[in-house]
């Protein structure tokens, strides 16, 4: 525990702005005090190395420069490992981490001016108290959050889901020692329920939200369906689905569709559909074991025969996304059942003309009313990350009840959520929807609180939606999903969380990756000096010195350092890490979802290179006899569009995909050709993934291929022309041999982009449907940011460097030349 | 192996063209132009579309009313200004310093013959074929064990030299005539002379592309400055602009006035180095 506090210790606190930078100075000069004698035999050693061979010439500036260059890198890992002291920052600063929420009035666009009275308020109340508040973003704001708690430089206070793995670390006080018995009391049971972790309370519940039902009225009065009640069950629904699905114009398929829905990882809208009968979820290591009866199974099959069988719900609704989803429902309106999160409310009232009516799930026929099926929600509340000082804890909980206080949570209404306390009462006056959802959310249900849940969810969603879409049976879908869970859950035993270990462990890393990196370096100097060196040699050094010192701290440093973890069985969660040799390698390779994304990432490279290579230089050779203007015109048409914002491109994308209204499928209903579901059928996602990449030629290398034309001397061409060349010859025998420099560099930059291919595939599908469109860097960026199994994350990227690796050479092999002009 | 005075004339003789069945490949030209350049429109144009319009489906093509409201709360409300500073201070940093250092490097590696070059020149090589994702985690706590995180330092200093520039440099500076500095050195200029005198001046197109694709990339960055920026006064434009948004439903308007805005000094940065493609050739010949 000692060894805990002693980690701790440096890294809880960080310096305020004002003192940074003199904590900077102030860190490197302790630094260098507290090592000169390390640092100094460490310098002795070097020099002894050196002065063994045989110098040549009386100044030797490489010597002297290889030299230097050690002595700074060492001075810098050094005060890196060492680097974390600094005065104590004042207890009563309290660091917020907080996201975007709402906007408080129509003009206002500042999502956090809610936030930033309560804390002026609270300040108020509490002289000598700041608490600074870090406004998050949604996008990736959650990595941003987990790293930095990791890295033990977070926030004091989250907001948010009850983070287990942090939990299970020790991280997360608890809060149940500081909340009075009426407080307890006041909360909604299933908000607190959301906190509670082995029966200790770890946070300070907000809000309330999840799914319910939502029907599109207008639909139903359409088809003449009568609106169910609350009481309805699986017959009515089922009964009202098929009515409600019709074929307006008979030509088989059907226009509108009674029911719709999504699976997605993290998504909980449809496990009401596969826990029915109100079974609460097992905890822990027990999902599917307690399942004997077959009631996962029996619902999913349930799910898909309303798809397969039953025709009620869109073939491909599994492998949508929200936004597919909800344009269909919202806005083509030909779905007449979905369930959404509660935000969908407020949303729908602003479509015009859009009547809806919200329902709690269909119960079971023939269950008993407290066996209906309950929604999952989602809490949202302060969590205070482990505090040393007792009289900061204390104050984080005094910030979190203030901030959960009954008459804050009124303006919780503005958010579209549900308040956590009872005593707060109805702050939906007048508005029956609300009422009804909160009436089904706060008797809802939690997700299991279990550490590796994102992972278990993912898998057993990705199973489901292999099923739903037809790809494998119900059966295989389960046992799959089954026995993929039971090795995440197996592994999850394996390794008991201990913080003490990994901290310590990452210190040893740090110092054997900077020794390696030393001595490295050290060998290549000696063999430098060890040759006869010259004047240009001592250039070339003197050149590439200020390149290679900020490469080897920000590259090959961190670099060195992660790739050990690659023999080890590190992770953030693990217990002291093994050495394991080629463990890790192993475990990767055999691993089948791997196997799939490194053979889509070699499918995709392997078209995308050759396009992109060959249409920039066809481009820029078209583009480049034209005039000055022209040419002007043309690089900026070609290059600055690539530059727009990736989330607009990705929305083209997404509209010319779209499967009702989308430009591709309009376009072959045009021709009475059947559309194509490009982004949820598995066969047919990659290829559309990379459409995306090689619809339009690059702009980038189009630049350089530009800029490399220039260069080229006229008279060659002239030359070219006098022997009587054609245009097309004269590109193929004289342009596209001077560009072969330039070509290999184009060639290797795309391919490597290509290797490492992931925006698209991160916005547009993420992985799906199924495994479709996994590929390499999606499953690192999976493994490293988001469940930090470094080990494993730093195989696969030894493998994916050496795919990389293989493939330059072959072109490296190919396109070198020496240009001789 | 060509004479100096050729090099000194190397110039574009886009007169010696011939512009026959020039029609239809600029047809071709504009069509892919337009396909490349229709998601910047897109952008421009919704930027101006009131947010009814844009929830409607099938998309609104043809809006009947314009508004700018979008662009009146994005430049009213949020410290718009501050953001965009500080992404030019990171970007211009990165920039400048990539120029020089990545030139540097360049020249070593295309003109110097030394021992370990090759070694080291494919271990650079080598660094571009690791995917950043994995290098995020441990950099960023070098970072923090450095206390430069929220500070501009922590968002500039990893960017300083990097694997594509100083390949793209090695590049572009094999393609110069060795004879240009044999000819500076017989004019007697010195290592640095030469460097500075011919080596730059010459290598002007190569260096504009650079700094276009350096300052562009760095300006949409998002993942890195999220990570080692803390507060709203230290944020880049990409990253205060997401502070903006809800998680589930996107603000389409303010989104697209948002990337409009961000994308303005790309084009302005674009125009202003793009003179240099021409320019930079016509310096290297006159010096000679």
């Amino acid at each position: 525990m000692s060894q805990v506090m002693r980690y701790s210790n440096g890294f809880q606190h960080f310096p305020r702005p004002m003192t940074r930078l003199r904590n900077l100075c102030q860190t490197f000069l302790v630094a260098r005090m507290h090592n000169t004698k390390v640092g100094f035999e460490s310098g002795r050693f070097s020099v002894g190395v050196v002065r063994e061979r045989p110098l040549q010439g009386s100044l030797d500036t490489s010597t002297f420069l290889s030299c230097t260059l050690v002595v700074v890198l060492f001075l810098f890992l050094v005060a890196t490992v060492f680097g974390c002291g600094g005065p104590k920052q004042r207890p009563q600063t309290i660091k917020l981490w907080e996201f975007p929420r709402w906007r408080e009035t129509a003009d206002s666009i500042d999502r956090f001016a809610w936030m930033k009275r309560q804390i002026a308020a609270f300040e108020a109340t509490h002289p000598g108290v700041s608490v600074e508040l870090t406004e998050l973003t949604w996008e990736r704001g959650e990595d941003k959050k987990r790293i930095a708690i990791a890295a033990r430089v977070g926030p004091d206070m989250i907001t948010g889901m009850l983070p287990v793995e942090l939990v299970e670390r020790g991280l997360v006080e608890p809060a149940d020692e500081y909340m009075t018995l009426e407080e307890r009391e006041d909360f909604f049971p299933p908000a607190l329920d959301a906190f509670r972790y082995q029966e200790r309370i770890y946070g300070w519940p907000w809000y309330l939200t999840g799914s319910v039902m939502f029907l599109n009225l207008d639909l139903f009065a359409q088809a003449g369906v009568p609106v169910p009640d609350a009481t309805w069950d699986d017959n009515t629904f089922l009964e009202s689905a098929r009515r409600l699905t019709r074929d307006l114009d008979s030509d088989g398929a059907p226009n509108v569709y009674g029911f719709g829905f999504l699976v997605r990882p993290g998504d909980t809208s449809v496990w009401p559909f596969l826990y029915p009968d109100g079974v609460r979820l097992p905890l822990n290591h027990s999902l599917f074991e307690n399942d004997r009866n077959g009631t996962a199974e029996a619902s999913l099959r349930r799910l898909a025969e309303l798809i397969h069988r039953e025709h009620v719900a869109p073939v491909q609704c599994a492998g949508w996304d929200t936004e597919a989803l909800w344009q269909r429902f919202a806005n083509h309106r030909d779905i007449a059942m979905a369930p959404w999160g509660i935000w969908a409310i407020p949303k729908l009232r602003t479509m015009p003309g859009f009547r809806f009516a919200v329902l709690p799930y269909p119960a079971p026929a023939g269950a008993r009313s407290v066996e209906r099926a309950s929604a999952f929600i989602g809490t949202a509340g302060f969590m205070i990350l482990r505090q040393r000082d007792e009289d900061k804890r204390e104050l984080c909980m005094e910030l979190a009840r203030f901030l959960t206080r009954p008459e804050a949570q009124t303006d919780l209404a503005h958010y579209g959520v549900f308040p956590s306390r009872k005593s707060t009462g109805n702050i939906y006056p007048d508005d029956e929807l609300m009422v009804q959802a909160q009436e089904i959310i706060t008797s809802g249900q939690t997700v299991p609180r279990h550490r590796l849940w994102a992972r278990i969810d993912e898998k057993l969603q990705r199973e489901f939606q292999l099923a739903l879409l037809g790809e494998k049976s119900v059966e295989t879908a389960i046992s799959d999903g089954t026995s993929q869970v039971g090795k995440i859950l197996e592994q999850a035993k394996e390794q008991p969380p201990s913080e003490s270990a990994s901290a310590r462990q990452s210190g040893t890393l740090v110092l054997v990756s900077a020794t390696l990196l030393i001595g490295g370096l050290l060998f290549v100097s000696a063999a430098v000096v060890a040759r006869k060196s010259s004047a240009a040699l001592a250039f070339a050094w003197l050149f590439l010195c200020p390149a290679v010192i900020v490469f080897l701290i920000f590259l090959l440093f961190p670099l060195c350092w992660v790739m050990l973890l690659a023999f080890q069985n590190y992770s953030l969660a693990g217990v002291s890490p093994a050495w394991t040799g080629l463990e890790n390698l192993k475990s990767v390779l055999r691993e089948p979802v791997f196997m799939k994304a490194a053979f889509n990432t070699l499918v995709y490279a392997a078209v995308v290179v050759p396009v992109n290579t060959f249409s920039a230089l066809v481009v820029a050779s078209f583009i480049y006899p034209l005039s000055d203007r022209a040419r002007a015109l043309f690089r900026g048409a070609y290059y600055l569009p690539g530059v727009a914002s990736v989330l607009v491109i990705a929305m083209v994308w997404r509209w010319l995909f779209n499967e009702s209204f989308g430009l591709f499928n309009t376009a072959l209903g045009f021709f009475g050709l059947p559309g194509i579901r490009w982004l949820t059928d598995p066969g047919v996602a990659l290829w559309s993934i990379i459409l995306t990449s090689v619809a339009r030629p690059p702009g980038g290398p189009i630049l350089i291929y530009l800029a490399a034309l220039d260069a080229i001397p006229t008279s060659l061409f002239d030359a070219a022309e006098i022997d009587g060349a054609g245009p097309v010859r004269k590109w193929w025998h004289v342009t596209v041999p001077l560009l072969r420099p330039t070509t290999l560099f184009i060639a290797l930059t795309i391919t490597i982009a290509a290797f490492q291919v992931f925006a698209q595939v991160f916005i547009l599908t993420d992985g799906g449907p199924g495994y479709a469109t996994e590929v390499i860097v999606h499953r690192i960026y999976t493994t490293a940011i988001r469940d930090f199994e470094f080990g494993a994350a730093s195989a696969m990227s030894f493998i994916l460097f050496g795919v990389i690796m293989l493939a330059s050479i072959v072109q490296y092999r190919f396109l070198r030349s020496e240009v001789q002009y | 192996m060509l004479a100096w005075s050729t090099v000194v004339a190397i110039r574009r003789h886009e007169s010696t063209v011939k512009r026959r069945s020039h029609g239809l490949l600029i047809a071709l030209l504009v069509l892919g132009a337009v396909v490349s350049i229709f998601p910047m429109v897109w952008m421009f144009y919704t930027s101006f579309c009131p947010a009814e319009d844009l929830n409607a489906v099938p998309p609104v093509l043809i809006h009947r009313e314009f508004t700018l409201l979008n662009y009146v709360q994005l430049l009213s409300n949020a410290p718009i200004v501050r953001w965009t500073l500080n992404s030019f201070i990171i970007c211009a940093a990165i920039t400048i310093g990539q120029l020089l250092f990545d030139s540097m490097a360049g020249y070593a590696f295309a003109r110097k013959k030394f021992p370990g070059g090759r070694i080291l020149f494919w271990l650079i090589i080598g660094t571009m074929m690791v995917p950043v994702q994995i290098l995020i985690v441990p950099l960023y706590i070098m970072m923090v064990r450095l206390h430069l995180v929220d500070t501009l330092w922590a968002a500039i200093l990893p960017g300083l030299a990097g694997p594509f520039g100083i390949f793209f440099m090695r590049q572009y500076m094999l393609t110069i005539p060795s004879s240009l500095e044999e000819a500076a050195r017989i004019d007697g200029c010195g290592e640095f002379q030469t460097f500075l005198r011919i080596i730059l001046p010459v290598s002007a197109p190569a260096l504009a592309v650079l700094a276009i694709f350096l300052f562009i990339s760095n300006w949409n960055s998002f993942l890195w400055p999220l990570l080692v920026l803390n507060s709203a006064h230290t944020y880049t434009l990409t990253v205060g602009l997401a502070t903006l948004q809800d998680k589930q439903a996107l603000d389409y308007g303010l989104l697209m006035a948002g990337a409009a805005v961000a994308s303005l000094p790309m084009f302005g940065i674009f125009l202003v180095f793009q003179r240099a493609f021409i320019r930079g050739v016509r310096m290297g010949a006159l010096k000679g």
